[in-house]
This record gives C-alpha cells, structure tokens and sequence, in this order.
C-alpha cells in the first residue's frame, strides 16, 4: 500500500465538509476544464512514448509549478497503485472509473484536503477539477481559473481562437468547462415529482445522472447536474446559467421535505428510525442498502427528525463505506459478502451504536 | 401528492439514469455523439465519401475513423476536419465560435492586435483630415507612421 494514500483516508476530503450554501440539499459543487498539450497528439492517436513524455512533462509542471498559496499536490502514477487503491481514489471522486481501469503512463496530482485534483493523460492531457462542498460555483470558478492561468504559463495549451481549448471529444471543446453538482433529492424521489425536474433540465440542456451505487443502476436519491455545452458561452455565463438553475431545485426539494413533514409526518419518521435502526443494528449490509438507509438519514437530520448525528461524519459515511474504502481500511481484498459484515461494523461504530 | 403509492409498496421504485434505460423509457437524457454525427453525415449527403476519407497528415486519423471512434486524434484536426465539425458543433453546443478565456500569449496576442487596429484607425482618420486641410508635411508624418505600424513585427 502507498503511504501517501494513508494520509488521504485518515482525513476526509473538502467536499464533504457538509457546509456551504445549500448544504441541505447540495452535497458539492465541482468545476472540471480539460486541457491539451500543443504539439502531442491525443491519447488515442498517442504513441507510448509519447504519452510518457506528456506525462513526465504534465508531472514536472505541475509539482515544480507554484499553483497558489497552499496549494502543494501528491501526485501519484497510476501504475504503482493496485486496483483497489485506484478503487479508493474513485470512490473520493479524485479520479475518474475511466482513468482508474486505464492502462500506461497515467496519473493524478491531488491538491490539499482533495479540493484539487489534476487526472494526467485521462481522456484529455489534462483534466482539472476543483471540488467544494455546498453550492460554490463561483468560488471554484475562481480557484480552478488561477490553477489554469499557473499551468498556462509553464505549458503550451492547444488552442484556436475559433475553437477554444481543443479537446479530443468535441462535446468538451470550446471552455473545456464542465460544471456539476451533486443533490441529494429524496422527497422529490418519494413523490415521484423527478421526472418533471429532468424535463425541465433536459430542455435547457443540462445533463442528469444518478449516482450509481456497487451496481450499474443509479441507486437512491443522489443526482448530478451537469452543464451541456462548453463552447460559445464564456465560463461566467456557464458559471451564471448553473448558478440559476440549482436554487430552484433545491427550493423545490425543500418544499417537498416541508410538505410531507406536515402531512406525512408518522410515516417520514417511522421510515427514518428504522433506516436509524437497521444503521445501528445491522451485522451485514450492502453498499445498496446502504446508501439507501444513509440518504433517509441524512433526511431525518435535515428536518430535525433526527438529532446528535454529525453531518460531516454523515457525509463521510457516503464514501467511507463503499468497497474500496473499506478494502483499504482493512488492508486487505474482501469478498462481497465479508465487505457487509466488515461495512456493518464499521457503520455502527461510526454511529456511536 | 402521489404517497399512497409508495406506502403500499415495500420496495421503492427504482430510478434507471443509465443511458440504456432512459432510452427504453423514451427519455432522452443526452444524445450519443454517434447519433448525432451519423445525423450529421447524413445531412452533408454528397459530400460524404470526401469528408470520410479525409485524413490528418499529423496524427493519421481519417474522418471516418473519428467518426466511428467519436475522439479525435490530435488539435490539428480540428483544420483538418473544420467542414465536418462545424455542422456538428453547431449541433452540439449552439455554437461554432469560442467565447471564454484564453491562454495568455493568445490573449495578450489579440489585446496587441486590437490596440494597433484601434491606432491605424485613429491615425488613418488623422491622415485624411490632414490631407484635406492640405497640411502636406504633417500629413507625411502620419503616413510614415502608418507604414511602421503596418509593417509585420519581430
Ligand atoms: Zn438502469
Ligand atoms: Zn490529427
């Protein structure tokens, strides 16, 4: 195991603070640009050499660069980490599952408390993304601006005055921006109002994604909201556009949080204190289920139905129980069904239980 | 509210955001590059074959390679493939022109172009006034200047 990697699972990363604007119903606000290099191809078209140059030089600028105050990186090369530290570094949302089951010269820059992260030769050349928890988006505008403009004078990006920043996928040309936010919506997902907000999205072209658990499905409450278009709109329209967009979902969450604490008030917290139940009680448990009980929760302490849970160690518990959180915890490859009672464990320690 | 539903209902309703699905549900969350390029081939019509067997010199990729791949294969390609990217852009993201930040020199570039357009304006306005006040040596002066201006940099 690297010994770097311990420090980043002793502490929890910036992101799930659980403070910030709407923390309520926004878990993180996340700014990503990516950036190539002029004069390399892309990584389809690169040939090995060529990539480990890339990220040889990417590795040398980014570590030798100054990026800001405090903003010194670990980087890591992703051939000397197994699969479940890269598993582990997925599910910080550090890396992408794309650049984790890649193979060759590849790695990621991790800036303090994980509010920074720079993916080296994943899609593109240079992924940056800057993590907050909340609703920040300007704040992270800002920062991942400065990173850029830090990188911008050490590296040659390809760009075209028509064009932008050029990526390999054409979806990301332009700003090479994409904005996302994570929401946790589980009245909207127990009145089954969430259709009308995806059509509503869909036609301002924002993207929808469910938060996927163990499995391939999108498993409970947990949405990400992403912007569509990244070329002919500045970075602050982009910024501006997601910025209007977010409070009303979070408004309507609200009102339905509201709602059914005042007509369904019996039923919400019999739900709640049985997910609290089964948390506290349970010897073996799915990441599913989970996820599942975990969001209730998080419910119950937002509406106070709930009281003496902490919302950072609640957040914590979204990524610190999944699979390769809790393979890394306990040093060693689990099977599924010893990863429930290992899960379990931990979840009622957690939990005070 | 719809609630009696769910409380009959010990299993809640799952939720499929997975491409697959919302296709099978006819929801259309975000439509696959694919999809829209095969649109777009389709719309260029006769110039097809030209368009697919362009190839860049640089990197090697033809634009039918790109096209099956949906990745490009280097920043050259975006000239190379310019006539088939731009309806495709235009599909994609309502644009064809870029509008945010830029990387330094490119900024600093265009900052510099704009402040020595605005100088030749200005100047050559200056020019014609002179001229018609047939200030002949001051008008000179002027031209002189132009000239330098005018002339390419380092
Ligand atoms: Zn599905
Ligand atoms: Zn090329």
């Amino acid at each position: 195991m690297k010994p770097e990697l311990d420090d980043l699972a002793g502490s929890a990363g910036e992101w799930l603070r659980g403070t910030g604007p709407e923390s309520d119903v926004v878990i993180s606000s996340r700014v990503r640009l990516a950036r190539n290099l002029d004069g390399y191809p892309f990584l389809t078209q690169a040939a090995p050499k060529q990539r480990a140059e890339v990220e040889a030089l990417a590795r040398e600028r980014i570590e030798g660069n100054k990026l800001g105050k405090g903003m010194n990186v670990l980087y890591l090369a992703l051939k000397d980490l197994n699969p479940i530290e890269r598993l582990f570094l997925v599910e910080r949302h550090l890396i992408s599952r794309e650049h984790a089951a890649g193979d060759a010269d590849r790695g990621v820059a991790v800036g303090k408390r994980e509010a920074l992260s720079i993916m080296v030769n994943e899609e593109d050349h240079l992924r940056i993304q800057v993590l907050r928890s909340g609703l920040q988006l300007q704040e992270a505008w800002d920062e991942i601006s400065k990173i850029d403009d830090a990188l911008d004078r050490s590296l040659t990006y390809a760009f075209s005055p028509q064009f932008g920043y050029l990526t390999a996928c054409p979806t990301n040309v332009g700003t090479g921006m994409r904005i996302s936010v994570m929401l946790h919506l589980p009245a909207v997902v127990m009145t089954k109002t969430l259709d009308k907000i995806l059509h509503s999205l869909q036609r301002i072209n924002f993207t929808v994604r469910g938060l996927y658990g163990e499995g391939t499905q999108a498993t409970g409450d947990f949405y990400q909201i992403s912007n569509q278009v990244s070329l002919g709109k500045s970075e602050e329209e982009l910024v501006q556009e997601m910025q209007g967009v977010v409070p009303e979902i979070a408004k309507y969450e609200k009102t339905w949080r509201e709602k059914l604490l005042k007509e369904k008030r019996t039923w919400l917290e019999d739900k709640v204190w049985r997910a609290v139940g089964t948390l506290k009680n349970a010897r073996t448990i799915s990441s599913d289920e989970t996820l599942e009980l975990l969001s209730l929760l998080r419910l119950g302490v937002n509406l106070g139905v709930v009281d003496g849970v902490d919302q950072r160690v609640l957040n914590e518990l979204f990524v610190s129980t999944q699979p390769g959180h809790l393979q890394k915890h306990e040093h060693k490859i689990l099977e599924a069904a010893d990863r429930d009672a290992v899960r379990a464990a931990y979840i009622r320690k957690r939990l005070g239980a | 509210m719809h609630l009696t539903e769910i409380e009959h209902q010990n299993v809640r309703k799952e939720i499929h955001l997975c491409d697959e699905c919302a296709k099978t549900k006819g929801i259309n969350f975000k439509v696959p590059l694919a999809e829209i390029l095969s649109g777009v081939i389709e719309v260029t019509g006769r110039g097809l074959k030209d368009l697919a067997e362009l190839k860049c010199p640089k990197c090697g990729i033809t634009y039918a390679e790109f096209r099956q791949r949906t990745r490009l294969g280097c920043p050259h390609d975006y000239v190379v493939f310019r006539g088939g990217l731009l309806p495709l852009l235009e599909k994609i993201h309502g644009a064809t022109q870029h509008r945010g930040k830029a990387p330094a020199t490119f900024a600093s570039a265009a900052r510099a172009r704009e402040t020595k357009e605005h100088a030749l304006e200005t100047l050559e306005k200056e020019l014609d006034r002179l001229v018609k006040a047939e200030e002949y040596e001051k008008a000179a002066e002027v031209r002189d200047r132009i000239r330098q201006l005018k002339e390419p940099a380092e």
